[in-house]
């Protein structure tokens, strides 16, 4: 086996030989070579991710770890973490999606939390290709099967239609668990004596070099690629998460790992080297689905549903029990050691025996970056074909198309309400859950802007994150956190590098300037076939604490006669919104640069507004332009609105530009005066009154309330 | 001795078969004409050892009765063979 | 009235419904792992919870059905106690021959979570005592195989006995029957009784609006007040 054929290349190979002092052998080069690939090192991206702010006052536990923890206060802590699973899901949807799932669940369990609470980006092809529609039924079903088997609720998302997705569809699983502080789990805390015992599934053949797999385009013909796919079990996981809380409960584990990417080697590699120890391992011991399965084979399988634990010897017999309680496999299959060493016993034969660090201390890639050459004409905006000449019917188009309507459809088939804690789910722009056993709630919006990514990567991130943030301040929160998902096309491309790069700083230059730390995340590399490449598409999915959930300030909640407010300025920006996107059929121009002045004030007094309870209802202005978050408001509180704002520039800007710092308001008549006096700092303007069956605005449009809803709800035609 | 078991489990005449409904349509709006019924079923597989055909297909049968399928919309068809050494 | 949940490996609404139960009637309520053989002796009201027992593998509550608690749970219904299915529960009681019929799979062979309505047909039985017949309650469903299937003579024989419980209904006007019902479930039949009145099965899950600001509604409160009322009443039948 040549280095190449790991994904190695040539002066890597030469730093190995350096690091050993000799060649590796047969097994030491797989196990190096896929610890050093894209999906587990992330080479290309770890410069660029420490530029993230990672300090805030409520981190607990930032990068690093299998998932970032915040403090909820109370004893509780939030941890929670975003995930790709987008090449398995390309090939495999129904399995991939639902691995995805739960892949980001262990990462949640491996924390200690209970699994809490799950939320899923989806980002499809061409919304009318048959092959789109099968994708999406595919990963749709398989990501229900098992949130809804595992007893996780998922309580929103982002679903989200681009040609530009075709073939290479994106599934971002998003899970996050409450769990006591006190019984925290950590992969860093293993010493020498402790065992190492593999809770879970039997070790079979899938997904075999999984990691390096998505650390390559796919294949024209994916097909070939197919036995890789992991199989899901959510059976099998609910009983996971249910012992693994009981260990935890009972003291009973020292360290624990999931098993995601590389199996074995990955968890068992990084809780030695976090633990700053070494690790003997038996491949003997590992139960085994398939007979004569080969050590490398054994230790990159990506069976799902195992947990990797260290056990202090003398509790080895209450965990052995706990398994048994479960029904669980249960086995140890190796020892922690002191002298830093990875070593592979294959019965008395010393397969592998390489430094911990070979596998931690992974290389960094420093790719070239170029402004793509097309920059000037994706963001050369022509306002001319913009005009609407019947802004009725433009609206109900935005309403009605593949990204703007009702994601009802899929959302009725995922489980929203189990655990019994969630506040808001589905459908609500911002999604909230109870904090276990107290009043607090957790707020979650997930954001991610692809055309406006697409057209200027740095202001389109920027964009992204702050809109994210904005909801969850509108609601009345407090900013937790962020994590994110960032989906690319190939770093090795300058053109494709260089938006990844400032996608990443446009995310840490907003979350700095704007306090909000980055607590974890993943990086989703090669994201293109041979017909295209993906927009680049940063997800974010940012966390908020609401310290009363009385407090919060919800969406669709507007009463009549409320008077309708709009605070921050007028217009946006026509540069790659939806409404530019329909026209053109490909996004154009680019959205507003970063007013941070604005968002903090924004922050500010939005808090006020909801702790106050000056408005029944409130909503940050996004896809769509003020039209469309106007209407989305009076579809979802079922009344009619008459708005009389005039616009600044054009019909269409007013009605459809996007991005700023931007939201509506539903006031009621007699708070309206406290309501102005708190904003008069602020760009703030009464725009009109709701009530009755028709959505009115001045001389330019009027649709009757009904038919928005049947447009919004797929039922129009 | 050894013997394979096969059990094919199907929906019950009479009883809505969701899925058998649901492949016809796709079938037909595949343009396969002409299919009169489709049913949806499952089958299972299994090795066990007896002491002939007779007493395997019994024990199978009463695993179908304890189990396997559920009569009240379900039916099933037994087939029974010795495992070639 | 003491309480006690069974839990199968793979139930997951096991934890919201002993919270509904306790919050609601501050009441204790005992947690038993589906491998015990009994309930504490004054056990007064079972409840088989919803979820993906056995991974709902091979058919919805079928192994939970033949699971080692379930002699007990035949011993308390036999004995006039009270016994409630919700969900997989009820599909595990339907498994068990504690209640006619079978869930098969919804018409849209899709799982389907949603507020559901439902109109109250029938109080003589120790669940709906407190209701009138003819109410509209809201207890949202969360299943994928929830259509409630019985050969047509079985069916009218269910009916005459005046053993259907709830039936989906159009919260406007009050109709109910088989249009209402999300899952295509026959005569939109969405919980039974057994002809004695203390076994229920249902398929929406009251628990899940019992607490009004979460967002499954509001309203199923009064159902467990109702059973704590007639068990108060009248004890065990």
């Amino acid at each position: 086996m040549g280095f190449r054929e790991v994904g190695l290349s040539e002066s890597e190979y030469k730093r190995i030989i350096e690091i050993l002092g000799r060649e590796p052998n047969g097994l030491e080069l797989e196990l190096i070579g896929v610890m050093w690939s894209e999906h587990c090192s992330y080479k290309s991206t770890r410069p660029l991710l420490k530029t993230y702010p990672s300090k805030g006052k409520y981190v607990l536990q930032g990068q690093g770890e299998n998932a970032g923890v915040v403090d909820m206060g109370e004893g509780w802590g939030f941890a929670f973490k975003v995930e790709s699973h987008n090449h398995p899901s390309a090939v495999a949807p129904f399995q991939g999606a639902a691995t995805g799932v739960g892949g980001i669940i262990r990462d949640i369990i491996a924390m200690g939390a209970r699994p809490s609470v799950s939320m899923d980006g989806l980002f499809f092809g061409d919304p009318d290709s048959i092959k789109t529609q099968n994708l999406a039924k595919g990963i749709v079903e398989g990501i229900g099967a098992y949130g809804n088997a595992v007893g996780v609720p998922i309580v929103g998302g982002k679903t989200f239609y681009s040609p530009s997705y075709n073939g290479n569809p994106l599934v971002n699983a998003f899970s996050a668990g409450f769990v006591r502080l006190d019984k925290m789990a950590s992969s860093q805390t293993a010493k020498a004596g402790d065992l190492a015992v593999l809770l879970g599934s039997k070790t079979g053949r899938d997904g075999i070099a999984g990691a390096s797999f998505a650390s390559r385009e796919l294949d024209e013909d994916s097909r070939a690629s197919k036995p890789q796919i992991q199989i899901g079990d959510p059976f099998e996981e609910k009983l996971l998460i249910e012992c693994c809380l009981d260990l935890l409960e009972q003291k009973l584990i020292a360290s624990m790992q999931d098993m995601g990417a590389a199996g074995i080697l990955s968890s068992s590699s990084e809780i030695a080297h976090k633990s700053g120890c070494g690790i003997d391992i038996q491949v003997k011991q590992i139960p085994l689905r398939e007979k004569d399965m080969l050590p490398w084979e054994i230790f990159l399988s990506e069976s799902q549903e195992r947990m990797l634990l260290i056990v202090e010897k003398e509790k080895l017999d209450p965990v052995f029990a706990m398994a048994k309680h479960y029904d669980l496999d249960c086995a140890v299959v190796g020892t922690i050691t002191d002298n830093h060493r990875y070593k592979v016993y294959n019965g008395d034969v010393l397969e592998a025996d390489i430094p911990v660090s070979i596998l931690g201390d992974t290389p960094e890639v420093f790719w070239p970056s170029e402004v793509p050459s097309d920059m000037p004409q994706r963001q050369n905006i022509k306002l001319s074909t913009l005009t609407t000449n019947d802004p009725a019917n433009d609206l109900l188009a935005l309403i009605g198309c593949a990204n703007g309507r009702s994601k009802h459809e899929i959302w009725d088939q995922y489980d929203s309400m189990v655990q019994l804690h969630t506040i808001a789910g589905n459908g609500e722009p911002v999604a909230a859950v109870e904090v276990p056993d107290t009043h607090r709630a957790c707020l979650l919006t997930m954001e991610a802007e692809p055309c406006k990514c697409w057209t200027d990567p740095y202001t389109g991130a920027c964009e992204t994150m702050a809109l994210s943030l904005r909801g969850l301040w509108l609601s009345g929160a407090d900013t937790l956190g962020m994590t994110n998902c960032l989906n690319f096309a190939s770093p090795e491309v300058p053109e494709k590098f260089y938006e990844l790069q400032q996608s990443i700083r446009g995310l840490a230059d907003t979350c700095r300037e704007l306090d909000c730390p980055v607590v974890s995340g993943n990086v989703s590399l090669y994201n293109e076939t041979a017909s295209g490449r993906i927009y680049p598409t940063p997800l974010v999915v940012t966390a908020g604490l609401a310290v009363n959930r009385d407090d919060i300030l919800f969406a669709g909640r507007t009463q009549k006669d409320d008077l309708i407010y709009l605070v921050g300025k007028i217009e946006g920006s026509m540069g790659a919104s939806r409404y530019q996107s329909m026209k053109d059929g490909v996004p154009l121009g680019k959205t507003v640069e970063p007013d941070y002045k604005a968002e903090k004030d924004f922050r500010e007094l939005a808090r006020k507004t909801a702790h106050s309870h000056l408005a029944s209802s409130g909503r940050v202005v996004a896809g769509g332009g003020i039209a469309v978050t106007l209407a989305s408001e009076a579809i979802a509180s079922n009344i009619g609105m008459d708005i009389t704002l005039a616009p600044e520039s054009t019909v269409e800007s007013l009605l459809f530009s996007e991005g700023g710092t931007r939201a509506v308001y539903s006031v009621p008549q007699d708070k309206a005066a406290e309501f102005e006096k708190l904003w008069s700092g602020f760009p703030c303007r009464k725009i009109g009154k709701a009530g009755g069956d028709m959505y009115k605005w001045n001389n330019i449009l009027e649709v009757r309330l009904a038919q928005l809803k049947k447009t919004f709800l797929g039922e129009a035609k | 001795m050894l013997f394979h078991a096969e059990v094919l489990i199907t929906p019950r005449e009479g009883v809505l078969d969701t899925q058998g409904k649901a492949v016809q349509k796709t079938l037909t709006h595949l343009g396969y004409s002409g299919i009169d019924e489709v049913r949806v079923g499952r089958i299972v597989r299994m090795k066990l050892e007896a002491a002939d055909a007779a007493s395997a297909e019994k024990s199978v049968k009463s695993m179908c009765e304890d189990l396997l399928a559920n009569e009240l919309i379900e039916t099933f068809a037994i087939t029974v063979k010795e495992a070639v050494k | 009235m003491k309480t006690a949940v069974v839990v199968f490996p793979g139930s997951n609404c096991d934890r919201d419904v002993q919270r509904a139960v306790t919050e609601t009637l501050q009441t204790q309520v005992d947690m038993v792992w589906h491998e015990n053989t009994k309930f504490a002796d004054d056990t007064d009201l079972v409840i088989l919870p919803g979820g993906f027992s056995y991974g709902d593998y091979l058919r919805s509550g079928a192994m939970a059905a033949r699971s080692p608690i379930m002699d007990a749970v035949k011993k308390h219904a036999a004995e006039g106690k009270l016994l409630l299915g919700i969900c997989n529960g009820f599909q595990t009681l339907t498994e068990a021959h504690l209640l006619p019929g079978a869930l098969i799979a919804n018409t849209s062979l899709t799982f389907i979570c949603k507020r559901s309505y439902l109109r109250v047909e029938q109080t003589d039985n120790m669940f709906t005592s407190s209701f009138k017949v003819g109410d509209i309650v809201q207890y949202p469903i969360a299943h994928h195989e929830g259509l409630f299937f019985l050969p047509p003579d079985e069916l009218k024989e269910l009916e005459d006995a005046k053993q259907v419980v709830f039936r989906y209904a159009d919260p406007q006007t009050g109709d109910a029957g088989a249009k209402y019902a999300p899952n295509g479930a026959l005569n939109g039949i969405a919980g039974i009784c057994n002809e004695r009145g203390n076994i229920l099965g249902l398929m929406p899950h009251p628990e899940r609006s019992t607490f009004g600001h979460l967002n499954g509604g509001s309203g199923g409160d009064k159902f467990w007040k109702s059973i704590e009322k007639a068990f108060n009443e009248r004890g065990a039948l």
